[in-house]
């Protein structure tokens, strides 16, 4: 995993989680205080209309006595209702009507002991409807109601309303009649229980219900409403009704105050939205800072490992950049080291140099004593013959003639080869293209040899000896040659243009098809006197090395046994005594 | 179909005015009384003569006799009034503030006599042989209420489609067509008519409101009428709520002004002093009997409440006791219990066969349904659901209870009928040809109701009409 993806997750783990978690807290919290203080209002709102219910119905009892009163004292409803004047016949019909309005009540009827309607104030035109055992039922249920609080089913023209009533019997011409009255339970009605658009107010009996809210509401509608609200106490409130066999029936009516907790799940939506819109906005900004911060980390780290990659004992020229940070002074020591390894690569070399030179010497000395010893061997049987037999002196110089000339030749050989140890460098504009392919053309035709060139077009020109870079290409190439052992193989040579350092290059490829040698062979092929040849001096590719390094160029080689080898050359391009 | 609606909806509508009222005068207190008891029987044989008489003898109220009198310089009007009406009135406000100024070629006066109104003699064509052409002369000076004389064109205009503005000029008006099947002017003053009836008695059926001759003049809501008088300031829409709409009497340059209160306690008004209020509304018309200044005179019973039974559920009946308990219990206001003969059930040879209408679709409601305005019709209903013959009665408004009229899909209805219309068959035709399921046979009358006259004392110069309509002197009879 990348430095930048793990600072990213460690960014997204930090500030996300803690955010989680203090929303899940808030709420969780917020849920439930609010459900608490819903379900205390509601319970209040129940217990207060409770109290109102009880205080509608004294009041409701307490003008049907006011009411009774004057009834009592009203001649022309005596004349009518006991005297059956027909001309006061109407002021009867008329007369809870008036009261109705009179008492502010929403139903409002007098009914004879036979429990015919009287007078009739909701439904005027009612009268004479006999409602047998209405008063017997509603007096029982007032007595047992504890609060009296009861509900009758009222016909009106327009259908049934439901009443909050209470009854006050009266005597009049000995006759006993009863009125009944009351306040009709509507929607209007629980609006004003509730006092609050929030609470819900719902009554339902056996065969339907209403609420504030709504003007049907069933016992599994109200249940299904309930599902996600604060509910109330439920009072029980006795209903009066006509049953369906005939008679009065007295049936339960729910009273049921609710809340519905949408609010809180609203606030709940709310808070959840916001915690999305800080959590993707944490994120983005977790996001941003984490790709400034690996940048600011990885990116010095990345260019530190890629000159670091390029070191080496032939390129110890990388330049380490400085900072005040952590990469900045890894950065400082990696420069340190780079120069410590300078320094001691140039003592190194220095030794070995003067090692070289030892060993030079004492092989120029061991060689020259060689090549001499045969001549000094001659010169002392040479010096014998003449002093003993000095008439054979020619005949024997003559045989000994060859080795004396084997010996010069020895000699002149050693020469020429420890001058090569010392080539002069010219420097001009050398077109490495055209070298090779005068070096191909003197060697094709060697042994069995297969020459293939791929040269780059417009290949730049490199600034030195060309004589120096001929003596590069002759002995890598011989060497690929000789490396065939007279065996059928390929030689290839290629020039290409590279980018090392923010340096253009020129880039010669030597490679064969022949034995090939170990890695331990190839780390020795460049020491001076080093050969796997026979008859080899093994001063070739130390040379080539030399030169290569005169020209600031540095050569590499890769082999595998059996399978060849391969060298490869970079010398900077253009004029290098312009650099 | 929107134009049959509004019909019928008139025709609730004015049943719904008619009913407007709370409580039934117990014992009108002691006043004047009306200088001509007003007959209720049926229109007598029409006047097919050369020379109607001119004035009306027996139908005057209040006229005065022995007293110093003054003309009615103001009357109280309890409904809206909107010119767009005009001239046909949708209540009892509009049908007396129209008759003042609009008029119709003849007029039957109270007894039923055929009497001028812009046409002076009339008298079939005995040169045609089908027995319903008739041929009509105007009155010599007959104008427009801005001057300009009316002549036999301007008759025949005022009922073609574009005397209102609408349809194709070349055809009468679907509401004239009802009377008239064709019309042609012979001259300046005399045309010729040919009746949808040829019937004797046809004739008195051109005394009906649609047939008033009017006029639109451009830039005013008002119609220009043939009587002698005229909007002061026609072109201003009177307000929905309380306004004061004066007529400008043009032969006694004085004027009348109406004062129009919908939804008003009526009783505010005879308080503000109008000369001239019609109600049935049994509070105003106990206040007025408590008022000195005011007396009290009942008009004929024009409307006849009845119940229309839909689906297959069988019509209720009622005895004639039953109807006057309806009356006496149920209905606050003047009522009794209708009598007969209705004019439904001997029915002149009409073209309509309610043999061939669909029946109604079953009732869904189970409902019995009125006019909301009508408060005799929703006493009614509410009286048929205390007594358990129907569960529960519903006020709908005058075009909900026509469209449902219409639909016939209610159980059941209590509508106001016109007690003794000038053309029977066109009554029914108003009243099938928009609920074609309704069969004479099946319609329950239930009880009568009039409206009570409360004028001013030492005022007088009221005529009154056939159809009930009142006319103040003068007015009607300027130009005879």
């Amino acid at each position: 995993m990348r430095l930048r993806t793990r600072m990213l997750l460690a960014f997204g783990v930090v500030v996300l989680i803690p955010l989680a978690l203090l929303a899940f807290g808030l709420r969780h919290e917020m849920t439930r205080r609010l459900t608490e203080e819903y379900q205390v209002r509601v319970d209040t709102v129940a217990a207060v209309i409770q109290e109102n219910l009880q205080r509608d119905s004294a009041s409701i009892r307490d003008r049907l006595i006011s009411l009774k009163a004057a009834l009592v004292d009203d001649n022309k409803f005596r004349r009518a209702a006991i005297g059956g004047e027909e001309s006061e016949r109407n002021y009867q019909l008329d007369y809870a009507e008036s009261a109705l309005r009179l008492t502010g009540l929403s139903m409002l009827q007098i009914d004879d002991e036979n429990g015919r309607i009287v007078s009739s104030g909701h439904f005027r035109n009612e009268h004479g409807r006999v409602e047998s055992g209405l008063e017997e039922a509603l007096a029982k249920t007032l007595k047992d109601a504890p609060r009296g609080v009861v509900l009758l089913a009222t016909r009106s023209p327009n259908g049934e309303f439901l009443s909050l009533v209470r009854s006050e019997p009266f005597q009049m011409g000995g006759r006993t009649f009863t009125l009944i009255g009351g306040t009709a339970v509507d929607e209007s009605f629980l609006s004003q229980l509730a006092r609050d658009r929030e609470i819900v107010v719902s009554l339902v009996y056996p065969g339907g219900g209403f609420s504030s809210a709504s003007s049907q509401v069933s016992v599994p509608a109200l249940e299904a409403s309930t599902s996600d609200a604060a509910m109330g106490p439920p009072l029980k409130v006795p209903l009066i009704r006509v049953g369906s066999a005939g008679p009065f029936e007295v049936a339960t009516a729910r009273l049921q105050v609710t809340q519905s907790l949408s609010p809180l799940r609203a606030l709940q939506r709310q808070v959840d939205f916001w915690f999305l819109i800080t959590a993707v906005s944490a994120g983005i900004a977790a996001l941003l800072l984490g790709v400034w911060l690996s940048s600011r980390i990885s990116r010095p780290l990345a260019e530190l490992a890629a000159k670091t990659a390029v070191l080496d004992l032939d390129r110890l020229d990388v330049r380490f950049g400085g900072g005040t940070d952590e990469v900045g002074s890894l950065s400082r020591l990696l420069g340190d080291l780079t120069s410590r390894l300078r320094t001691s690569t140039a003592r190194i070399r220095d030794a070995e140099r003067r090692a070289t030179v030892g060993d030079l010497a004492r092989q120029i000395n061991h060689d020259i004593k060689n090549g001499l010893i045969p001549l000094r061997n001659v010169m002392r049987h040479l010096e014998k013959v003449e002093k003993d037999e000095p008439h054979s002196l020619p005949s024997v110089f003559a045989d000994r003639r060859s080795t004396v000339d084997a010996s010069i030749a020895y000699l002149e050989t050693l020469a020429t080869s420890y001058q090569r140890l010392s080539p002069g460098i010219v420097r001009r504009d050398c077109d490495v293209n055209a070298l090779i392919a005068e070096v191909v053309r003197a060697e094709q035709g060697r042994d069995s040899a297969e020459f293939t060139l791929q040269l780059q077009q417009n290949l730049p020109k490199v600034s030195g000896d060309p004589i120096a870079l001929r003596r590069i290409l002759e002995n890598l190439t011989v060497n690929a040659v000789e490396s065939l052992e007279s065996k059928p193989g390929r030689v290839s040579l290629s020039t290409e243009t590279i980018e090392r350092d923010g340096e253009r290059r020129v880039r010669i490829t030597v490679a064969d098809t022949g034995c090939g040698m170990s890695k331990e062979e190839a780390g020795r092929i460049f020491n001076d006197f080093y050969t796997t040849k026979a008859g080899g001096t093994g001063l070739g590719l130390s040379i080539v090395r030399r030169l290569v390094m005169d020209l600031g160029g540095a050569v590499a080689v890769e082999s595998e046994p059996g399978k060849g080898t391969r060298f490869m050359i970079d010398i900077p391009s253009g004029n290098l005594e312009h650099k | 179909m929107r134009s049959s609606i509004a019909r019928l909806a008139f025709v609730v509508c004015f049943g719904a005015v008619w009913g407007c009222g709370s409580r039934t005068v117990s014992r009108v207190p002691s006043a004047p009384p009306p200088s001509a008891s007003l007959p209720s029987g049926p229109p007598r044989a029409p006047l097919a003569t050369e020379n109607p008489p001119a004035t009306v003898a027996n139908c005057g109220l209040f006229s005065g006799q022995g007293e110093s009198t003054l003309p009615i310089s103001s009357v109280g009007l309890a409904e809206r009034v909107d010119p767009a009406h005009a001239p046909y009135p949708s209540n009892e406000s509009e049908r007396l503030l129209f008759r003042q100024l609009y008029e119709t070629l003849i007029r039957v006066d109270c007894e039923g006599h055929a009497i001028p109104g812009l046409a002076v003699a009339w008298r079939v064509d005995s040169s045609a042989a089908n027995g319903s052409t008739w041929l009509f002369t105007l009155r010599q000076n007959a104008r427009f209420s801005d001057g300009s004389p009316v002549t036999a064109a301007d008759v025949a205009a005022s009922w073609m489609s574009a005397g209102v503005g609408r349809g194709n000029a070349s055809e009468l008006r679907p509401e004239i067509r009802r009377f008239v099947r064709s019309i042609a002017v012979v001259d300046e003053r005399t045309l010729e008519i040919v009746l949808q009836s040829r019937s004797a008695d046809a004739v008195l059926a051109l005394s009906h409101t649609d047939l008033a001759i009017v006029k639109p003049v451009a830039g005013s809501p008002w119609p220009i009428g043939t009587t002698p008088a005229r909007i002061d300031g026609p072109g201003t829409v009177p307000p929905a709520g309380s306004s004061v709409i004066t007529l400008i009497h043009l032969s006694a340059n004085s004027s009348i002004q109406f004062f129009v209160a919908p939804g008003r306690d009526r009783r505010d008004l005879l308080d503000q002093g109008v000369d001239l209020l019609l109600t049935r509304d049994p509070r105003t018309l106990d206040y007025a009997a408590t008022l000195p200044q005011f007396a009290t005179a009942p008009l004929p019973w024009l409307r006849t409440h009845v119940l229309l039974t839909a689906g297959p559920r069988a019509a209720p009946s009622f005895s004639a006791e039953e109807r006057n308990a309806l009356a006496k219990d149920a209905v606050r206001g003047e009522a009794r219990g209708a009598e007969g003969p209705f004019w439904w059930e001997s029915l002149p040879d009409c073209e309509f066969a309610t043999a061939e209408t669909p029946a109604p679709p079953a009732s869904r409601t189970g409902r019995i349904v009125y006019d909301a305005d009508d408060s005799a019709a929703r006493e009614l209903a509410e009286r048929l659901v205390g007594i358990g013959t129907y569960p529960r009665a519903n006020g709908l408004s005058s075009e909900a209870l026509a469209q449902a009229l219409r639909r016939g899909n209610e159980s059941a209805y209590v509508l106001s009928l016109d007690r003794r219309p000038l053309d029977a068959c066109r009554e029914m035709h108003v009243l099938v040809d928009n609920a074609s399921w309704i069969d004479p046979k099946t319609i329950v009358p239930l009880v009568d109701t009039r409206l009570q006259a409360i004028v001013r004392r030492g005022r007088s110069g009221l005529i009154a009409e056939w159809d009930g309509t009142l006319l103040l002197d003068g007015i009607g009879t300027i130009g005879k």
